[in-house]
């Protein structure tokens, strides 16, 4: 039977580093895909980078059947108003009082969805 | 145990006096024969087919048609004894009460008494159909262990119920050609004649009564039946034809005075992958998508307006099913991901399903059957079709879904897409039920329905119709259970009345 490997500093330096290097490249990885993910920038952008994936946003944004066809002005009303609602609740909550009632439900490529977000993907498709 | 009587070998010229002739071997003349058997009631069935299919009875049905596109008329029901049980699908559920009530929403809505009139006749017309025990709506309290309902939020739509008809050791619905064949042969009293076609009811000079019926066999033969009562039981189609080209007495046909015979055809719209379900857990109880069977029923899960959302958002009747499951789309993708990650809910084992629907059509008097200037090997015109049907009544199906998806999502369990909107979109997945209802619809008032509450033609004392052609509206139940018990609540009142 052969005598247990000796644990050296030296050895226990290169564990580290090793250890180490791979936490940085792991971290960048996810950081790298967090930061190539498309965040929104312009006005809208505090309230649509509150979901995780603007692009998704955006991509649903261009199919949602709004109740008025006046692109901009309706995208500020809509911004103004999710903001003060998001002030009150976080974006979970809002949603989930949408889907109290039919009224406040929207659709977007035929998806039924909560009002509320619908307005976001519009937003987001206008900021990404 | 008396044989069935082949029309072919009556002799030409005879007249066969009884106290009651039922035109028709379908559903309903075969339990109106059955309902009567303990009454001494002489009863003469006849049926135009045999005990099988035969191409040239089928070809009897063949007709023309216009406007939007419907199933061929000699494909969408069978002329052999059985009638149309010999190809249908097994589905029941009774009607509902919202079913029988005059909406004013719904033009020419309403029958002429409310569901409690037929309610003591489902539980002898489910044993007919062999549907098992009367469960349906109280079956999740039987299927739990299959597993749960879907969970909705609280809304319009609900997880409602139908049962499966089956012939006893299999799988199949109940064919009642073969199944009743043996019961009708040991009914003393009857007569059932095979091969024999009606081809004309002839008036008394009056119009009052009916005086007797003119039987005509392929091969030629032809004779007469002289009954004291006549039930016309033939189907939604056939009974509109036999009454339009009975016009040798009454020149716009028997009962037609008003011009109702043929008019409100009606069918359930059945379009396929109407929308798609995700259900953001991928956990669907098997019941959804298929059958159950527990202590006997053969249960499954449709997805139902409640009568209440009806009343408020002024709805068709319609149901769901969950159909197959379906890869999504990017967008779809997309959708799901977002709405399950700004709600906070994990969608990693996600399932998608396509969602077919049944679909109540709001009764329109211009979906109609006329007759046709052609005529078919026994020498009456055939029916020519004008098929109508309104967008509007899918604008109140897709109303329904969203609030499912509303529902879906409130519950946080899952969402819908809604995968048609046109009028093009509708009709590129447009099928049908086979259910021919509404050409000899059920009214008290004469200028507005063909047959009287007691399915008695108005203004002719002695003729009578059973089947689902005097349903004037017609919910998004199938058929066949609901005309059997409606039949038995007709036995019940001729039982009187030959008597």
């Amino acid at each position: 039977m052969s005598p247990p490997p000796k644990i050296t500093r030296r050895g226990m330096t290169l564990g580290g580093a090793v250890a180490v290097g791979a936490a940085i490249v792991a971290g960048g990885v996810f950081e790298g895909r967090r930061l190539f993910k498309r965040r929104a920038s312009g006005r809208y952008a505090e309230i649509v980078n509150q979901l995780d994936n603007p692009e998704n946003a955006a991509r649903i944004g261009k199919t949602v059947e709004m109740i008025t066809p006046d692109g901009v002005t309706m995208a500020d009303e809509a911004a103004r108003d999710l903001k003060t609602r998001l002030a009150k609740q976080p974006l979970a909550a809002l949603m989930r009082d949408d889907t109290v009632t039919l009224e406040t439900m929207a659709e977007a490529g035929g998806w039924v969805i909560p009002l509320a977000l619908a307005e976001i993907c519009v937003l987001a498709e206008q900021s990404v | 145990m008396s044989a069935f009587i082949d029309a072919r070998t009556v002799p030409a010229g005879t007249t066969i006096d009884t106290d009651l002739a039922i035109i028709g071997g379908g559903p309903a003349g075969i339990s109106l024969a059955l309902a009567l058997a303990p009454y001494p009631i002489r009863v003469v069935l006849l049926e135009s087919g045999g005990m099988n299919f035969d191409a040239k009875t089928q070809d009897l049905y063949g007709g023309p048609q216009i406007g939007y596109p419907y199933l061929k008329l000699e494909a969408s029901r069978l002329r052999y004894l059985g009638g149309s049980t010999n190809h249908w699908g097994g589905w029941c559920r009774p009607l509902s009460d919202i079913d029988f009530e005059a909406r004013d929403w719904m033009p020419h809505s309403g029958w002429p008494f409310a569901r409690k009139e037929i309610e003591p006749h489902f539980k002898r017309a489910q044993s007919l159909v062999e549907a098992g025990p009367y469960v349906y709506d109280h079956a999740s309290k039987w299927t739990k262990s299959f597993g749960p309902e879907l969970k909705l939020g609280e809304g319009g739509v609900y997880t409602s119920w139908f049962q499966f008809s089956k012939t006893r050791d299999s799988f199949l619905p109940t064919h009642f050609g073969h199944r009743y064949a043996d019961d009708l042969k040991r009914i003393a009293h009857l007569s059932t004649y095979t091969h024999a076609n009606v081809t004309g009811l002839r008036l008394t000079p009056d119009a009052a009564k009916l005086d007797h019926l003119d039987v005509a066999t392929l091969s030629g033969n032809k004779f007469t039946i002289r009954p004291k009562f006549t039930v016309l039981a033939t189907g939604a189609m056939e009974n509109a034809r036999l009454l339009l080209a009975s016009n040798d007495v009454a020149a716009a046909g028997v009962g037609n005075g008003n011009d109702l015979v043929g008019r409100f055809f009606a069918d359930h719209a059945i379009p396929r992958d109407c929308a798609t379900m995700v259900l953001f857990d991928g956990k669907l109880a098997p019941f959804y998508q298929g059958n159950a069977t527990v202590h006997g029923a053969i249960l499954r899960a449709t997805l139902s307006p409640t009568e209440k959302y009806q009343r408020e958002k002024q709805l068709v009747a319609s149901l769901t099913t969950v159909e197959n499951e379906v890869k999504l789309d990017e967008l779809g993708q997309a959708a799901v991901a977002t709405t399950t990650s700004a709600l906070g809910i994990d969608a990693t084992n996600a399932k998608a399903f396509s969602i077919g629907c049944g679909l109540e059509l709001t009764p329109n008097p211009e979906r109609r059957l006329v007759l046709a200037d052609e005529r078919d090997a026994l020498g009456m015109p055939r029916l020519k079709l004008k098929m109508r049907v309104a967008d509007s009544d899918f604008a109140h199906y897709r109303n329904t879904m969203k609030e499912l998806g509303r529902q879906l999502l409130a519950a946080g369990a899952g969402m819908i897409r809604l995968d048609r909107k046109t009028h093009g979109e509708w009709l590129s997945v447009m099928d049908w039920g086979n259910h021919h209802m509404g050409t000899t619809r059920m009214s008290a008032d004469p200028k507005r329905g063909v047959v009287d509450a007691n399915s008695q033609v108005h203004g002719i004392g002695n003729l009578f119709v059973a089947g689902s052609s005097v349903f004037p509206t017609y919910g998004a139940s199938n058929p066949t259970m609901n005309l059997v018990a409606l039949t038995l609540r007709l036995a019940g009142h001729l039982r009187k009345v030959v008597a």
